[in-house]
């Protein structure tokens, strides 16, 4: 059953991916491909889908509703599938394989494949517990989907968690995990089309894939709770559709896939303000400024925030500001629930910190390729690194290339993407776009060595290359051999929990005992994803208030109006427990080194039919 | 004049090629000094051959 289910879950949502995505299809430029057709069908739909299941969410999130939809989703898309796959091919084919970058692609999903299956584990320091994975759990357990106002970054558009709960729903908890096989495969096909598109044929393509996929910021970016591989999917492809527009239904298509990666992380509205920008420039360098290239910029506009809008609503209406939580300059506009002014800045002061790489001034921009190459750990999330070939071959791509226009406005997408990630948060894996088309620059880079430097440049190329794909593949296999020893050895997975999932006594008794009806958490960082039991937690680890000017010690003495059965007290973090000596009539139950769990005295409990987190809600 | 740029001219495309190969090799020689050599597994590998890194 620990594969059954989320193999089954999986392949639902992407067949129903299909039959969503296939909205799209009229839209389509009659000149792309076999492979892009299917990669635009199953990422747009996959986004399309996210949306639909968020919609119809807020309303009711329960398993039936799940299904219900999917099914009837994957039943267009087996018919979509049937007809693609009778259509006739134009540029792939299977003897035009590449072996060598093949083997590299299939290693890693093979690799992906493997350890998807095993059960999340780690601290509330891992993103995908504090939030990617919490959010699916909670919206499930209270069958609605809803802010969780202990958790702002929960709030984040979530296009891909909807479908992780989607999939947590049909699959478990594995379910999620297993998705990045799709993402990351739906990243390399969209990979792959772009670089035909940007000239380059089968082979070289196939060894862009290659760079792409042994890429170990690209690959961290594709699992573990993280949606960047499907957010850059989704930008490239709003980028080609956009650059590539004639008509309003072009630009309708381009403004579809961006206003998708908006409703999948708050960094793509500066990919789409930049695309803006982009095509702007490219229909004015055209010198062809017919009018109805003006209506298309429009079109693009219009459609891209028509398909984000439902998230950012969601968040003005709900929590008083679109984006939440809300950079500082905005708190000037909005007065936003659950966060105060200076829980804001401090979190805005903390993200600045952590984003900060390796520096900000005009030499560590300059510098950016050579840190980025070198010292990736210093960057979040870049451990392993981005390989040598961008660095080595790439400016060789560039120069080629100059006179192009594609690619001079690829290169001017390219910088400004990169000047405003320099300037907000340097997150390694928030670039993975412009890591595709830098690779894309680096296959051209080669042949361009090729030609240019015959003596040794096809031997130097050659090592640049196979150094990237083999140093990325050992650092990728080597990061991922627990998720796959977990997933074939349910000893090794027991231990792993043991070790990695923190208070894990606490939960088994929490989840296991029947008289714990809801729990109160009182310490900010202890990681409820793992608590099945609903929960009261007063203040988030950001400094959210889930009620706003209650002071926990007022709480505790008004515990039956929340219907709290249990309070649970942890030391984390190197902060002692919260109820030091402030405990009152609560009765000890349970007590490990850094962990206490209290009953609360049955006369003090009321039941209330709602749920803690949805409290603040209905 | 027309004379002295195209010698110089000449000149830069006899050097290009080598350009790129010293840029590649300089590119690749870093990668191995800092990503493998200054990785863990670098470390303990010159450790055993005897050789220490020092702070």
């Amino acid at each position: 059953m620990r594969v059954l289910y989320p193999l089954a879950a999986n392949l639902l949502l992407l067949v129903a991916s299909f039959g969503v995505g296939n909205l799209l299809r009229p839209l389509f430029p009659q000149t792309l491909g076999k492979l892009d057709r299917l990669a635009a069908t199953a990422l747009g739909g996959l986004g399309i889908l996210g949306t639909l299941l968020f919609l119809i969410g807020l309303l009711r999130f329960s398993r039936s509703v799940i299904l219900g939809a999917l099914i009837v989703a994957a039943v267009f898309g087996v018919a979509a599938i049937l007809r693609e796959v009778k259509a006739p091919d134009s540029h792939f084919s299977l003897s035009g394989v590449l072996v060598l970058p093949a083997m590299a692609v299939a290693l890693i999903l093979v690799i992906t494949f493997v350890g998807g299956f095993a059960e999340p584990v780690g601290d509330i320091k891992l993103d995908a517990i504090s939030y990617h994975f919490l959010g699916p759990r909670v919206w499930l357990r209270d069958a609605v989907i809803h802010p969780l106002p202990d958790e702002a970054h929960a709030s984040f558009p979530a296009v891909v968690e909807t479908l992780f709960a989607a999939l947590t729903s049909v699959g478990g908890t594995r379910a999620p995990e297993l998705f990045a096989v799709i993402a990351l495969s739906l990243l390399l096909v969209v990979a792959f089309g772009f670089a035909l598109r940007m000239g380059l044929d089968s082979r070289g393509a196939w060894w862009t894939v290659a760079l792409v996929g042994t890429m170990p910021v690209v690959y961290r970016g594709s699992y573990g709770g993280f949606n960047d591989a499907v957010v850059a999917g989704l930008c490239l492809l709003a980028l080609r559709f956009a650059l590539d527009a004639v008509e309003p239904k072009d630009y309708a298509l381009a403004g579809i896939f961006a206003g998708l990666a908006m409703g999948s992380k708050y960094t793509a509205i500066i990919a789409f303000l930049l695309i803006a920008g982009c095509v702007f420039l490219n229909i004015f360098r055209g010198g062809d400024q017919k009018p109805g290239k003006i209506q298309g910029l429009l079109v693009f506009f219009c459609s891209a925030a028509v398909v984000a809008s439902p998230w950012y609503l969601r968040n003005w209406l709900v929590l008083g500001s679109p984006i939440y939580p809300p950079p500082p300059v905005l708190l000037r506009f909005f007065t936003v629930k659950y966060m105060s002014p200076e829980a804001i800045h401090a979190l805005a002061a903390l993200v600045r910190k952590e984003g900060d790489g390796m520096g900000r001034s005009l030499s560590s921009f300059l510098l950016l390729p050579v840190h980025l190459t070198y010292h990736p750990a210093n960057f979040l999330n870049g451990a392993g690194g981005v390989g040598v070939a961008l660095l080595a071959l790439a400016p060789f791509g560039m120069w080629m290339l100059r006179r192009e226009r594609s690619p001079q406005i690829l290169l001017l997408f390219g910088f400004l993407q990169t000047v405003a990630w320099f300037l907000t948060e340097q997150e390694a894996r928030f670039l993975i776009h412009l890591y595709v088309i830098f690779a894309i620059f680096a296959s051209w880079g080669w042949r361009y060595v090729t030609v240019n430097a015959p003596r040794f440049g096809p031997l130097l190329s050659g090592v640049a290359v196979a150094c990237s794909i083999l140093y990325g593949s050992f650092m990728i296999v080597s990061s991922r051999l627990d998720d796959v020893h977990a997933a074939i050895s349910s000893n090794f997975e027991r231990q792993r929990m043991a070790r990695e999932v923190p208070f894990l006594e606490s939960f088994a008794y929490l989840n296991g005992n029947p008289e714990v009806g809801k729990v109160l958490v009182v310490a900010p960082r202890f990681p409820t994803f793992y608590l099945k039991k609903s929960y009261l937690k007063p203040v988030g680890r950001y400094g959210e208030e889930s009620l706003p000017g209650v002071a926990t010690h007022r709480l505790l003495e008004n515990l039956a109006a929340f219907g709290i059965t249990h309070v649970i007290d942890v030391r984390v973090d190197d902060k002692d427990f919260q109820l030091q000596g402030k405990t009152g009539n609560l009765a000890l139950v349970f007590e490990k080194e850094d962990q206490r769990i209290y009953r609360v005295p049955s006369t003090l409990v009321v039941p209330t039919p709602t749920s803690p987190n949805t409290h603040n809600w209905h | 004049m027309d004379r002295t740029a195209s010698r110089s001219q000449l000149r830069l495309e006899k050097l290009f090629p080598w350009l790129i190969e010293l840029w590649i090799a300089a590119v690749l020689l870093g990668f191995f000094v800092v990503r493998i050599l200054g990785s863990g597994l670098g470390q303990r590998l010159l450790s055993s051959l005897g050789i220490h890194a020092t702070p």
